[in-house]
């Protein structure tokens, strides 16, 4: 069994007589990407603050590993959704300051920036002030000072919603790497790029967490894979396309003239078996498809239902 | 501890950049330098601007050197004072709605650090602004006027820069909880009018309040020889440690 630096039990936030979320309960696995994924107001913000200690919960345990720190402050990095910093700071002094705040020695916090500053491309920038970063740059002095005291879990609220498609492939490269090292935490509403960095998902609707578990795991329950076929139009596709109903490999068809999808658990012998009728009748193809529906469906489902 | 002094010295290098250490002291040295001039040169200025007929003579006496310190302490009093809570009124609330004081407070920082280093911070600024205005005003009044009791003016430059504290630390606890820089500014600067009213009020009960210390300084340069402002300095100090403690509930309170 793997190990769970952090477990939640039944977190519980309301603000006002808003339930932001409701006995939310998950597990954050040693060296794992995790998304957070959920559409806007699901509570994936209430969630990572409440991780990071920016927020008291109503009610629930957060319980972690037992040979880390009580205060899980020390081994944590946190970057808001919307970083923010001192304006009158040069890129070099936000990530020293970090550094010394994080518990850092002076010469320690200065190896770790340079090296940091260098990661996110912003060395040529680091004596300017961040009052003049760009977005984009202010994205990655966020993400480098966040992982200046190199911690054992990074917590990141929408790293990459914000950003253009350049500054987006530069976070997910920085992330990419840094997953190697730490578990990362981040929150999204883009299905695209949970599926891109991480290995694990948790879905969230509105406060509640609607399943958590592995991509690929994940990814196999969506759906059953289906067959594609589409054939030349002539009435005998039509019958033998009809006749495919009848093999006992097919869970659901949906036919429609010459083409027809189906559905099946036994997507081996149902392959071979249509492709050899199909040679035997002289059928000609135009499409033979095998595919698996994706997670973007079920998401849409799962967040609709 | 290291942290604070991490905190302590972004402060100070935050009041150098954003310019408050420059702007606060220039405001006391002006403060500080009109008592002593138009106290010297009042019968020419008066003179000088006519509409006087012909042959008019005017007496006005040139006051003691301690008296017009003591004017320079009541001009410090309302715009020195307002100054002081212009510069901190946004020091924690500022920070809590742009977002920086999470910045701060999600790493391993006590909260009490945070506010201590504000509060060092504050007690530097203004510590280094009086100083100069208050410096200012004496070598003027030295040199226009008169030499002032030396004592005298020391005991009463720290009563009063004790006063300063008081109010700075009242505009930071205010800064803590109260969302709007203006509301916060307003509170702070209104109770400490209304503590020195209250204080004028009632001539020689109430010498506790912290205002006492503001009167002491101002008597004590006037008349030559302060009340006792030792309780008031004790009470002062208890205020402080209290408001403190509830400026650090309010940095940690209700976080963005």
């Amino acid at each position: 069994m793997m190990n769970n630096i952090l477990v939640a039990e039944n977190l519980s936030r309301s603000f006002g007589r808003t339930e932001a979320l409701r006995e939310a309960s998950f597990a954050i696995g040693e060296k794992r990407c995790i998304a957070l994924l959920g559409p806007n107001g699901a509570g994936k913000t209430t969630t990572l603050s409440i991780l990071a200690g920016l927020l008291e919960l109503s009610s629930g345990k957060l319980k972690a590993s037992g040979e880390l720190p009580d205060d899980r402050r020390r081994w944590m990095g946190f970057l808001p959704q919307h970083p923010a910093f001192f304006g009158w700071m040069t890129g070099r002094e936000t990530m020293l300051t970090a550094g010394r705040l994080c518990g850092l020695s002076a010469a320690e916090a200065a190896r770790r920036s340079e090296e940091l500053l260098e990661t996110a491309g912003l060395k040529d920038a680091a004596h300017r002030r961040v009052a003049g970063y760009s977005g984009g740059m202010k994205q990655r002095l966020g993400l480098a000072q966040a992982v200046i005291h190199s911690p054992r879990l990074l917590l990141l609220d929408e790293p990459v919603s914000a950003l253009d498609p350049i500054g987006r492939r530069d976070v997910l490269e920085m992330l990419a790497d840094w997953k190697q090292k730490m578990t990362v935490v981040l929150s999204t509403h883009v299905l695209h790029d949970a599926e891109q960095i991480c290995d694990e998902l948790i879905l969230m609707n509105k406060g509640r967490v609607v399943m958590q578990g592995g991509m690929e795991q994940l990814r196999q329950d969506a759906g059953k894979p289906f067959l594609r076929i589409v054939a030349e139009q002539s009435e005998n596709a039509s019958r033998w396309i009809a006749g495919l109903r009848d093999l006992p490999e097919s869970a659901r068809v949906d036919e429609e003239g010459c083409q027809c999808r189906i559905e099946t658990d036994h997507m081996d012998a149902l392959r071979d078996k249509v492709l050899r009728s199909a040679l035997d009748q002289g059928i000609k193809l135009t499409t033979f498809e095998v595919g698996r529906k994706s997670l973007e469906h079920w998401f849409m489902e799962a967040v609709r239902s | 501890m290291r942290k604070y002094g991490v905190l302590l010295a972004k402060e100070v290098r935050e009041a150098l950049r954003t310019g408050k250490l420059i702007w606060l002291p220039a405001v006391f040295v002006l403060l500080g330098l009109i008592q002593p001039i138009s106290a010297k040169f009042m019968p020419d200025i008066i003179a000088a601007a006519g509409n006087l007929p012909e042959g008019a003579v005017i007496q006005i006496p040139i006051p003691k050197p301690g008296e017009v310190l003591g004017q320079v302490l009541s001009q410090f009093g309302m715009i020195g004072m307002l100054a002081i809570c212009l510069a901190y009124m946004g020091t924690i609330s500022g920070e809590k709605r742009n977002g920086t004081a999470a910045w701060i407070l999600v790493k391993p920082v006590a909260p009490l650090a945070y506010v201590a280093s504000k509060w060092t911070a504050l007690c530097l600024t203004v510590g280094f602004s009086f100083a100069l205005g208050y410096g200012a005003a004496w070598y003027y009044t030295d040199l226009l006027i008169g030499r002032a009791d030396a004592a005298m003016v020391a005991v009463s430059g720290f009563l009063y820069y004790a006063w300063l504290v008081f109010v700075g630390t009242m505009t930071i606890a205010a800064s803590a909880w109260i969302r709007s820089p203006a509301g916060a500014a307003f509170s702070a600067f209104g109770l400490a009018l209304v503590l020195q009213l209250v204080r004028g009020l009632f001539e020689n009960r109430l010498i506790w309040l912290p205002a006492e210390l503001n009167s002491a300084a101002i008597t004590g340069l006037s008349a030559g020889e302060s009340s006792s402002w030792m309780t008031a300095a004790f009470v002062t100090a208890i205020v402080v440690l209290a408001l403190m403690t509830f400026a650090v509930k309010g940095a940690n309170a209700a976080r963005p």
